[in-house]
């Protein structure tokens, strides 16, 4: 292991200085692009982001547009406020709750994501370790998983059992570890070359200095790219805090985003007897989903770094 | 794709796994002591509460029996209290409701529901959950037995809740030794609920709840009268002919603009105008739903021409279509059959707006030779049913509080209890004007949308805050239309077919009759889909109401 | 340097190709491996103890509530629970098969599950490679933002904007019947309405699946791409000799856990449209369980079908990894 450290050490940092000097130029290997194929490519990249930025415009747009606007486009999303206020964001932001969730949020997927990430490596590296023990009956259970899915009534019951209810931890264990992650990232383990395990067996390494030491750090993309999906996945789900969380006041910020955007339409639904002119509808429900979304795009470029491009060359050579 | 997906997957495997509310396995197959249980002789044997009409504030526009709600042009300007004492003892009560807007701040941080727990004398733990999930939310609060005190039902008469009768033999409290008869005094704002309402919370010979009343009116037909006028078009056009002819002039796709919504609010109005049964007919022994009735067969023929005609707006079969954003923005001119308390909203929503004008559609025949029957609401939003109760005579003492904190919630329109629950406290959720109109402040508004509405509630009252003439057009309204009321024979009686199996077979139904009206299928398709429907629940859900209306039950 | 040279290259960087495990574990636990079993647990005690806490979650979260599935079999009451409610064999499975209308919402389930599988499914791929083929490392970073936000709109969202834009009413239509044009109509067509959910699925998940593979990708070694280049490789060979080689694991890992959730095809996204085109266009095995089901509270019947898509899920994933690994792929799980 002694032996293994440093040269890894020395490949990792001499890579992330490689890769950074590489960010804006072609490497010097690589051919001038063919104008044709950059036009082809260019065209079909500008197209996709149009169809992503337009409607993303329209709902910025729309919650910040006046009543007057959205009456002038037939009661539905603005293109261009004419009239531009901000009230739709005040209006959602006052008396607090979306501000707590939103606290109640971000400490919920970070926890949830720091704990995800260790018991699903952990149980990825057992079952990716050849011939380990239990590892096999562990793995089909672990596939198991992906293709039954629980019912609502029967996890409340379990949840209920374990005294969570309207504790914050039944947002996260329920859902700590998921299954597809588990196999996703144990594909991974399993190409990290086989020599390093030899050569830490060799050494004496025991299972959990192999892990932290040479699997995690040769396996930051994989780590990065399951952590965002374990990200937002807490982030985005509300359905759990529905069933588990009984005050209103520990709610997190998707399930509030979910009682602005589901309750426009019911027909004969009763109406409050409130007195205060309200922002539109249709922009309340814009801007909060516009400020639930801010944060994600926040933290976003900090994880894209470790997948974006090759971090670990070089690595593999030992 | 990965872990993302979870969510949407679960939901369904709700039905897979999880599954579960009240569930009869198969086919309606209820079970028969239970029926028994909740049969029509022992229902009708139950003391309904008395009703004690609160005379303590007068209205400008008084309420009649026969269902025409009260109306106020302005406040009260005396607003006595009605409940002299602390109904709580320093305990705390818990509840569960629906929620039609976003939540409100905790109770640390809300100096409302602070103020409502001071009133109250016991600390009040409210669930919320948002009026789409509820069922769901409902469900497993069942299967869990993680019962509040007070649970409302979900929204509807009877309530779709699967084997309610034993669910509600089970695990809630019988109250009639509370409120029956007489007994009922004891809680004066409880028995300002009038008779109608009360008897939807008749099961298994007993008064299982509290009713949320609403009125027999249940719906208007809103309209755009300014769009209207500008056309100088009558507002209440008299007979098909009329109203096809107000639809084309009103309609102009190239303003975006169209007469009517959603295909289900234009099927309501026809429903009127063709003299269908409200639901079900009871005449004679014989027990037929509308379907059954060639009445509705010209109201699928007049649907079909008036979506060939093009004066329905065009995603009118698309269930979600935001029909109160439409109507605000004028692309849509009629609202037919909205919720009415929906009056208040739709002036807030265009308080900027000077040329709106909110206006009320009357319904006439056919032939246009006078107004058409117009179809009751049940009277109730929900029932709020309470758990049953441990300690000496099944919590005898708790189930007490329940109710005296229930009957604070119920302070009539005018008191000051209902200046509080509404309005909350003068200088910090609301402020008056010269009149003594109230007007939530931002902060009353965020801070006062606790559902307890749905856990208790005055009758409705017709009051529009600053707009004296409004409670004179809807009170104008409502007793143009009450008086040609027709009701549903069945409301207050329990199906499970009803309550259950009922859900697949209307959709199924309907999606049919909507093929039907596109002209994807042909109208004699019809008969096929009527009878598929009468073998799958009709004729069972007749099988479960008849005995019912045989026993004595009163058509309510 | 030959085709056959440049993916033994390929191989030797070892993403997720077919590995060699036999030869290689058979060194690093040789030693180990010549006790008998209740040694080889010993041996692994700190390696369980590493992976236990997740596999307890798993276990506990997932597989105990699906001792629920048992009221596929019950006329389940939930106020009785699982315990006090009738046993009613397989009568929640005959109702299902001998309903016309599940006959339908399978044959629809299945027709997507095909179009997802094979059109949308690779879609991510795609849209990887072609940003991985662009030289600016900020702008592929920034379009690869752009594209992954759809992602974060939930369906009710997803659906009333494409309503929004291309409904009988929306911004395309009224910009087309003001101007004398006719309508293009999409929404509410039920011969487009499966072509519909299809653009809806890749406007909303597409830019988000690509970061998997682009987490593959960085994996590569870059000098092989040099070492190719040097030899001649122009670009597009490169990609067909290198890039993609190293992404057919992970590609096929990916396509049999899809398959194995493949009876499920957008809940939400279907039920939320299921008005205008009617239930005959529409109707899939998830919205049929809601719609026949959840909705009449017929919960038997709802976990029988649930039982059912699980069994044919279990019945792909098997198929489909038998056919990984006779093409030597090494699938989900290993032989």
């Amino acid at each position: 292991m002694t032996t293994t450290q440093p040269s890894l050490d020395e490949a990792t940092i001499g890579d992330s200085t490689t890769s950074r000097s590489r960010t804006s130029k072609r490497p010097v290997w690589m051919e001038k692009p063919n104008p044709f194929v950059q036009l082809v490519k260019f065209l079909a990249l500008l197209i996709s982001v149009a169809l992503v930025i337009i409607p993303f415009w329209s709902i910025i747009a729309t919650s910040i547009a006046d009543q007057k606007t959205i009456n002038d486009s037939g009661g539905g999303m603005v293109m261009w406020p004419k009239g531009v206020t901000l009230s739709a964001y005040a209006s959602v932001l006052s008396g607090g709750v979306v501000t707590r969730a939103m606290i109640i949020s971000i400490l919920i997927t970070v926890v949830g994501t720091l704990l995800s990430l260790v018991t699903t490596a952990g149980l990825a590296y057992w079952l990716s370790r050849p011939r380990a023990a239990g590892a096999k009956p562990m793995l089909l259970l672990v596939l198991g998983a992906v293709l039954f899915t629980p019912g609502i009534i029967p996890s409340y019951l379990v949840v209920r059992q374990l005294g969570l209810i309207d504790s914050w931890w039944s947002l996260i264990l329920p859902v700590m570890v998921n299954a597809f992650n588990v196999i996703v990232m144990r594909a991974f383990f399993q190409d990290l070359p086989q020599e390093l395990f030899e050569s830490a067996a060799l050494d004496g390494a025991s299972s959990l200095t192999t892990l932290t030491r040479i699997v995690l750090p040769l396996s930051k993309a994989v780590l990065a790219v399951i952590g965002l999906f374990y990200a937002v996945s807490y982030w985005n789900a509300f359905f759990n805090a529905l069933l588990y969380i009984q005050s209103s006041d520990k709610w997190p910020m998707a399930l509030v985003l979910r009682t602005f955007v589901v309750n426009q339409t019911t027909i004969g639904g009763d109406q409050i007897g409130a007195t205060e002119v309200l922002p539109p509808q249709l922009s309340l429900q814009m801007a909060i989903l516009v400020i639930a979304i801010v944060p994600i795009l926040v933290v976003y470029p900090f994880i894209q770094r470790h997948f974006a491009k090759g971090v670990l060359i070089g690595a593999v050579k030992g | 794709m990965s872990a993302f997906q979870v969510t949407r997957r679960r939901l369904l495997a709700g039905a897979g796994g999880a599954a579960l509310l009240g569930a009869t396995g198969l086919a309606g197959c209820s079970k028969s002591s239970s029926d028994e249980a909740n049969s029509a002789t022992v229902n009708d044997s139950v003391k309904l509460p008395t009703y004690v009409r609160y005379q303590g504030v007068k209205p400008d526009l008084p309420g009649t029996d026969a269902g025409v709600d009260p109306a106020f042009r302005y406040f009260p300007t005396d607003n006595p209290s009605v409940v002299p004492e602390k109904p709580g003892n320093g305990g705390s009560v818990s509840g569960m409701a629906n929620i039609y807007y976003a939540v409100p701040p905790g109770p640390d941080r809300n100096s409302y529901w602070q103020g409502l727990n001071e009133r109250l004398g016991t600390s009040l733990q409210l669930q919320m959950v948002s009026n789409a999930d509820y069922t769901t939310k409902f469900a497993t609060t069942i299967a869990g037995n993680d019962l509040p005190d007070m649970l409302q039902t979900p929204n509807g008469s009877p309530p779709p809740v699967a084997n309610l009768p034993q669910l509600l033999d089970k695990r809630f409290t019988n109250l009639s030794e509370y409120l029956s008869g007489d007994a009922i005094k004891e809680y004066p704002n409880l028995a300002n609920i009038p008779t109608a309402s009360w008897k939807s919370t008749i099961f298994n010979g007993g008064i299982y709840g509290i009713p949320i009343p609403r009125g027999l009116i249940g719906s208007y037909n809103f309209i755009r009268a300014d769009l209207f006028e500008a056309k100088g078009l009558p507002t209440s056009p008299k007979g098909y002919d009329e109203l096809l002819s107000v639809a084309k002039e009103l309609t102009d796709p190239k303003s975006r603009r169209w007469a009517f919504g959603l295909m289900s609010q234009l099927r309501q109005i026809f429903a009127g105008m063709n003299d269908e049964p409200t639901v079900w007919k009871y005449e004679n022994g014989t027990l037929t739903h509308t379907y059954e009735t060639e009445q509705f067969k010209q109201s699928v023929t007049d649907m079909m021409a008036f979506w060939k005609a093009g004066v329905v707006h065009p995603d009118a079969f698309n269930t979600a279509l935001p029909f109160k954003q439409l109507f605000n923005a004028g692309t849509v001119a009629i609202n037919g059959h909205d919720g009415y308390p929906g009056w208040t909203q739709y002036i807030l929503d265009n308080a900027s707006n000077s040329s709106f004008k909110l206006g009320l559609m009357e319904e006439y025949k056919r032939d246009g030779s006078g107004l058409a029957p117009w179809h009751l609401g049940s009277g109730i939003f929900s029932f709020t049913m309470l758990k049953k109760q441990d300690g000496a005579n099944n919590g005898k003492d708790k189930i007490t509080t329940l109710l005296r904190v229930l009957n604070w919630l119920a302070a009539p329109f005018g008191t000051s209890e209902y200046l509080y629950r509404l309005f909350g406290q003068k200088g910090v959720d609301h402020t008056v004007d010269a009149k003594n109109n109230p007007s939530l402040t931002a902060t009353g508004t965020a801070n006062t949308v606790l559902p307890i509405r749905y856990l208790a509630d005055s009758p409705y009252t017709i009051y529009q805050p600053g707009r004296p003439g409004d409670a004179d057009i809807q009170h104008g309204y409502q007793s143009k239309e009450i008086p040609t009321g027709r009701a549903n024979p069945t409301t207050g009686l329990f199906s499970n077919t009803a309550a259950t199996d009922n859900a697949t077979a209307d959709k199924n139904f309907n999606d049919g009759v909507n093929e039907i009206i596109q002209g994807r299928q042909p109208m004699s398709n019809l008969d096929g889909l009527i009878s598929t429907w009468k073998s799958s629940v009709g004729d069972k859900m007749r099988n479960d109401y008849l005995p019912q209306l045989e026993g004595g039950a009163q058509p309510k | 340097m030959s085709n056959r040279e440049l993916s033994s290259v390929a191989s030797g960087g070892r993403l997720l190709a077919a590995p060699d495990a036999d030869t290689a574990d058979a060194r690093s636990t040789g030693r180990a491996r010549r006790g008998g079993t209740g040694s080889r647990w010993s041996r692994d005690k700190l390696l369980i103890g590493i992976g236990l806490p997740g596999a307890i979650a798993l276990i506990l979260f997932q597989y105990v509530p699906l001792l629920g599935n048992v009221i596929a079999f019950q006329d389940y009451q939930p106020y009785l629970g699982i315990t006090g409610s009738d046993w009613v064999g397989f009568e929640n499975f005959a109702a299902m098969f001998e309903d016309p209308k599940f006959y339908t919402a399978l044959y629809n389930t299945l027709i997507l599950t095909v179009i997802q599988t094979v059109l949308v499914f690779p879609i991510p791929l795609f849209i990887a490679l072609l940003l991985n083929s662009l030289a600016g490392e900020r702008l592929k970073r920034l379009l690869q933002s752009i594209l992954y936000l759809p992602h974060f709109l939930s369906w009710v969202i997803v659906v009333s904007l494409f309503q929004q834009m291309l409904g009988n009413a929306g911004m395309l239509n009224t910009f087309l019947v003001q101007n004398g044009l006719p309508m293009f109509q999409v929404i509410g067509v039920p011969e487009l309405f499966k072509a519909l959910l299809t653009t809806q699925a890749i406007w909303k998940d597409a830019g988000w699946g690509t970061i998997i593979f682009l987490a593959a990708i960085s994996r590569i070694d870059q000098e092989m791409y040099e070492a190719a280049a040097v030899d001649g490789a122009g670009p597009w060979k490169r990609m067909w000799n290198i890039t993609l080689p190293s992404l057919k694991g992970l590609f096929i890992l990916l396509l049999i856990l899809r398959l194995g959730n493949s009876l499920s095809v957008g809940f939400e996204q279907i039920i939320l449209q299921q008005g205008p085109v009617g239930l005959p266009a529409s109707e899939v095995l998830d919205t049929y369980v809601f719609n026949n089901g959840i909705l009449s509270q017929e919960w038997g019947t709802s976990a029988a079908v649930g039982l059912a898509k699980t069994v044919v899920g279990i019945g792909l994933v098997i198929g489909a990894n038998k056919l990984a690994h006779l093409f030597g792929e090494r699938g989900v799980y290993e032989k």
